[in-house]
């Protein structure tokens, strides 16, 4: 018994420790954005309100928050329906790795590759070529996550449903998606957060917007980082890992819910 | 298929039509994207690319006032290919009004057609820039941060000499760029990964202590470019390089840290560790200064209006007016035009006493690097590819 307790310590302390190594670094920029303002000691929440007086910060904002949330309903529908056409074609491997691999292209390649089409195709960069590049790069993860969650899903339930006269689509809606939709939601999720914080694509076609990403990056690049985009950044960290810790498991809840 | 349309019930038809409606709405946001930076301006929005150094603060209110237009300020890397791609492939060229980069990007910028010359008759502000005339003008070496072939491109915007950082507590003072390749200091030197600055710089030491034969640290041919990159490549393997730095918070960082003493690097670095607590000095290296210019051009967009291009040039010439010099040196710690220094003197709502004495300290500092010389950074050598390659070639190179 006493050697068990000791494995589980053990154990615990590993997880502790990998849990360490993976969040110690999103620590400083929460310490440092409350660096306190000139001629005080004292820690302070001021930089949270000065952000929100500059207008290029402000815009920067808006014009992430709407590509996010845009990508996050554009691009689920769009992983559904891959996942759909893959087991619907029972597509070989090899489809599926293609519907992969601009997981692993890199990002100046993927971005200079959207731009020059854009161009080829006379489209002027905007919101929505930004949104076009954020969908590209969600798009695989949001396939993979649906279609992870279609595989729990048993087709005997659909059967059950064509037998009591439902026909595919309502079958699909009233069954198969209920069952999948925690799947969906995760996709959303993912999909808002990997549009929120991606950078090097959207700078290739982000014409005369900023995402918050891009100011960031420049920022840090050309003339320093201070409290207020210190401040941006823990906010940025903070929705991450809330959206992560709440979302996530509200959907596990209704996902059993579906189940039961 | 006929089958599930047959099946479809008339709810199921009208939560689809609700469905493709909102999407249908949402096609529509596009006009949203007009707040871009908008605020309160009467006849539209200037979009204005810039690598962070022309941004005052965010409030460009004084122009908006004065002109109708609002500025959108987006920010861009300062990469000359990076810059390239963003007008070129990135649909700059048709979204852009102005572009405030690092000056001497005029012959790649001229040749692929995305800049056009400024007719300085166009901006009143120009004739009362005597720094034009004193370093940036026609026949001098400054005037290729400007102008290409006899033309005037860009409009300066920012003006200042480079050297590098040292920490006196541990070096004692330094005054030669020998500081960044003396064994003393070996693991605790520092580079900007950069071949028009550190590799230029490096240049300027092998020309002016005559240890290598080179005619032009500015433009240098591909035998002398290849003997700068042997030198750098022998003290890399001798350790002398502790990292090669790529951005301003990493090289603020590593002086703060302490953990190099001497650092090819940026002034306003200085200032940054300055405000942390830690005494840095910029050197003023006999051998001279790396000079340079910001300058700001107009985007070439036959399709712009002329009433659009007025306020472009407008911008410009507020560019070159002294609120935003004095705001712009206060910020980022660079001589911009002499106006800002007799505006802030004269301006104390605007300035307190302090701050204006700050501007002029920062102007007499720069205007005396530029009268002791050195060498014009060269953005754009004749042998550029032979450059990029030879850069890569240190970055490539083992260290101990």
């Amino acid at each position: 018994m006493k050697r068990r307790v000791g494995v589980g310590l053990v154990a615990w302390i590993y997880v502790f420790s990998i849990l360490l190594f993976l969040y110690l670094p999103l620590v400083p920029p929460i310490l440092f954005s409350l660096a306190p303002v000139a001629g005080g000691n004292a820690p302070t929440v001021h930089w949270y309100g000065e952000l929100w007086r500059n207008p290029v910060l402000v815009t920067s904002i808006k014009t992430s928050l709407l590509t996010g949330i845009l990508t996050a309903l554009l691009t689920p529908p769009l992983g559904l329906l891959a996942a759909m056409g893959v087991r619907e074609l029972r597509a070989p491997r090899a489809v599926l790795l293609l519907l992969l691999m601009p997981l692993f292209i890199p990002g100046v390649s993927m971005g200079l590759g959207n731009a020059f089409l854009f161009r080829l195709l006379n489209i002027p960069p905007s919101l929505w070529t930004i949104l076009i590049a954020h969908v590209l790069w969600a798009l695989p993860f949001a396939f993979l996550i649906i279609l992870t969650a279609m595989t729990t899903f048993d087709p005997v339930y659909l059967e059950a449903a064509y037998v009591h006269g439902a026909g595919r689509l309502r079958a699909f809606l009233d069954v198969e998606l209920a069952l999948i939709a925690p799947g969906i939601t995760g996709a959303a999720t993912f999909s808002f957060i990997l549009s929120l914080n991606e950078t090097v694509r959207t700078g290739l076609v982000q014409g005369p917007l900023n995402t918050v990403q891009t100011y960031i990056w420049s920022t840090y690049l050309q003339v320093g980082l201070s409290p207020t985009i210190y401040a941006l950044m823990s906010l940025l960290i903070l929705l991450t890992v809330a959206l992560v810790l709440v979302i996530r498991p509200m959907m596990a809840r209704r996902a059993i819910r579906v189940t039961l | 298929m006929d089958e599930v349309a047959a099946r479809l019930s008339r709810r199921e038809f009208l939560r689809a039509a609700a469905y493709a409606t909102a999407g249908a709405s949402l096609l529509r946001l596009g006009p949203l994207v007009s707040w871009a930076g908008a605020a309160a301006a009467k006849k539209g929005t200037l979009s204005f690319a810039d690598i962070g150094v022309g941004d005052p603060g965010g409030d460009w209110s004084k122009f908006t006032n004065a002109t109708g237009w609002g500025v959108n300020l987006v920010a861009i890397g300062n990469a000359p290919s990076q810059i390239l791609n963003v007008l070129i492939a990135g649909g700059g060229k048709g979204v852009y009004d102005v572009i405030n980069i690092v000056g001497g990007m005029q012959k790649p910028l001229v040749e692929n057609d995305l800049i056009i010359p400024i007719a300085t008759s166009r901006l009143p502000n120009w004739g009362k820039d005597a720094y034009i005339s004193e370093f940036l003008s026609s026949g001098k070496p400054g005037f290729e941060f400007i102008g290409y072939k006899g033309k005037i491109y860009g409009v300066p915007t920012v003006l200042q000499g480079d050297s590098f950082a040292y920490l006196p507590e541990k070096t004692g003072q330094l005054d030669s760029y020998a500081a960044l390749f003396d064994p003393k200091w070996k693991g605790f030197v520092a580079l900007e990964d950069n071949f028009t600055t550190a590799g230029q710089k490096t240049a300027l030491y092998l020309k002016t202590n005559k240890l290598a034969t080179i005619k032009d640290p500015a433009n240098m041919t591909p035998g002398e470019i290849r003997t700068v990159i042997d030198f750098l490549i022998e003290k890399k393997k001798e350790g002398q390089f502790r990292v090669i730095w790529t951005s301003f918070e990493q090289a603020v960082d590593l002086l703060t840290r302490r953990e190099v003493y001497v650092m090819d690097c940026w002034e306003p670095m200085v200032f940054a560790a300055r405000k942390k607590g830690v005494s840095a000095v910029y050197a003023r290296p006999k051998e001279g200064y790396l000079l340079w210019a910001m300058a700001a051009y107009i985007v070439k967009n036959p399709q712009r209006p002329a009433d659009r291009e007025k306020g472009a040039y407008d911008l410009l010439n507020f560019m070159l007016d002294g609120w935003y010099g004095a705001k712009i040196t206060l910020l980022r710690g660079y001589m911009t035009n002499p106006q800002a220094v007799a505006y802030a003197k004269a301006n104390a709502g605007d300035f307190s006493a302090a701050e204006a004495a700050e501007v002029a300290r920062i102007h007499d500092n720069v205007r005396s690097k530029f009268r002791l010389g050195g060498t014009w950074q060269n953005r754009w050598p004749t042998y550029v590819e032979q450059y990029e390659s030879e850069w890569a070639r240190f970055k490539a190179a083992p260290s101990k």
